[in-house]
């Protein structure tokens, strides 16, 4: 056997589930993760399984000493597309070229520490998303002038929740009445409709990752991740419409509208 | 044509949600044209921008479904990438906000409604989306055995 081709039975492990909680971690499907890991694994000549749900990783190897198993629980998931291609280019060429350890950790490492857009970006993305949609919704340049406003706080909260949210749907309720209440605020402008303004901005929350991923999770056969994912999908919606309703009934208290 | 400027709203309005979720900057355009076909459609199955139908909003996630699977051939990249981007335009958000609307006017019947009409528009376009997938996974399946 070539020296290029023998690795430790660990650190093809480490290698191939290291990629799989990142690509887990970036947003990508279930299927795709269980797939990468064990191509990774194959490429090396380790043969496993791997069985993973949108929390957690588990992969099972036979190696010469008997089996080793590797438990990964994915506690934080953010969406990053970038990663997620970049990651499948990876895997595509370890299977290829079956680069050794240190140069597979390198890049692992890279990926990991890659930023995308700047925070800048990412919050005038927040607002322009708010700005369009007022307008497709039929508003006035007005409104979504408003809007914009909102959806500039949309995205400066989502950098605050960044640092380490847990429970996702805080946040999603927060975002709503957040912009419950600033959309009414908006009210005061005469001929500003509040409701189109929360909607507008709201329109950044839109759960439009988890409902793919677990369409593409059920049709592929995983009932676990698909139904969990659409469940998070309906949740996030929930939790949205709570706190807009808080948002706005807050601001009705005042008794200004 | 008036419905250019919603055509323009619709390429912006797939590519600022992108950005938010970190898409590669080669594939900002194609995500931005996927949403604008999208809404062209809806707009050529019903010239109407008022608040979707529920057949508008199928023919035009089909659409979204289609292109998506196409491109992520032609460019090679995951079909989520152009489908998530896409779906933004479609999004049953006039609906929403009447539902909101009726809600905090107190007219319950009339939000209960709305909010049925909301859910099954979202629903459609999860359908939608579902079935181009299922075909292509289904041709995918019977070119490979």
């Amino acid at each position: 056997m070539q020296m290029v081709h023998s690795m430790d039975e660990d650190k093809i492990l480490e290698i191939a589930v290291r990629t799989g909680s990142l690509l887990l971690m970036s947003g990508a499907e279930t299927y795709r993760v269980e797939e990468t890991i064990v191509r990774i694994c194959r490429s090396y000549g380790l043969s496993c399984n791997a069985f993973v749900l949108p929390t957690g990783i588990f992969v099972s190897a036979e190696g010469s000493n008997g089996s080793m198993t590797v438990v990964r629980r994915i506690s934080h998931r953010t969406v990053d597309l970038s990663r997620i291609s970049r990651l499948n280019a990876l895997s595509r060429r370890i299977q290829k070229q079956k680069p050794d350890y240190r140069q597979v950790m390198a890049e692992l490492d890279e990926i990991s520490q890659a930023r995308g857009y700047s925070n800048t970006v990412i919050s005038a993305a927040y607002a322009l998303t708010a700005f369009v949609y007022v307008l497709f919704f039929g508003g006035t340049l007005v409104e979504s002038a408003a809007a914009v406003t909102v959806g500039t706080v949309l995205g400066l909260l989502r950098f605050l929740f960044r640092q380490g949210s847990s429970f996702p749907f805080i946040e999603y309720s927060l975002g709503g009445f957040v912009s419950g209440i600033l959309g009414s605020l908006f009210s005061l402008i005469p001929g500003v409709n509040p409701y189109l303004v929360t909607i507008g901005a709201l329109t950044n929350l839109v759960p439009g990752v988890a409902l793919t991923n677990g369409i593409r999770d059920l049709l592929q056969g995983d009932i676990v991740s698909g139904i969990s994912r659409l469940g998070e999908a309906l949740m996030t919606v929930f939790a949205i419409a709570a706190g807009t309703g808080m948002g706005i009934a807050a601001w009705s208290l005042t008794g200004v509208i | 044509m008036i419905y250019a400027e919603y055509l323009v709203l619709a390429f912006l309005g797939s590519i600022a949600p992108a950005i938010a979720i970190n898409i590669e900057k080669r594939l900002l355009f194609w995500a931005g044209l996927g949403g604008m076909l999208g809404v062209l459609v809806v707009l050529l199955i019903k010239p109407s921008v008022d608040s979707f139908s529920i057949s508008q909003i199928f023919a035009g996630s089909l659409a979204v479904g289609l292109y998506s699977e196409l491109m992520a051939k032609v460019l090679r990249a995951p079909s989520t990438v152009f489908l998530i981007p896409g779906i933004f335009p479609l999004v049953p958000g006039i609906t929403a906000y009447k539902t909101i609307e009726a809600f905090a006017g107190n007219e319950v019947s009339k939000a209960a409604l709305l909010g049925i009409d909301t859910f099954a528009k979202s629903f459609t376009i999860a359908f939608g989306i579902m079935l181009v997938t299922a075909v292509f996974r289904f041709i995918r399946k019977k070119r490979m055995s």
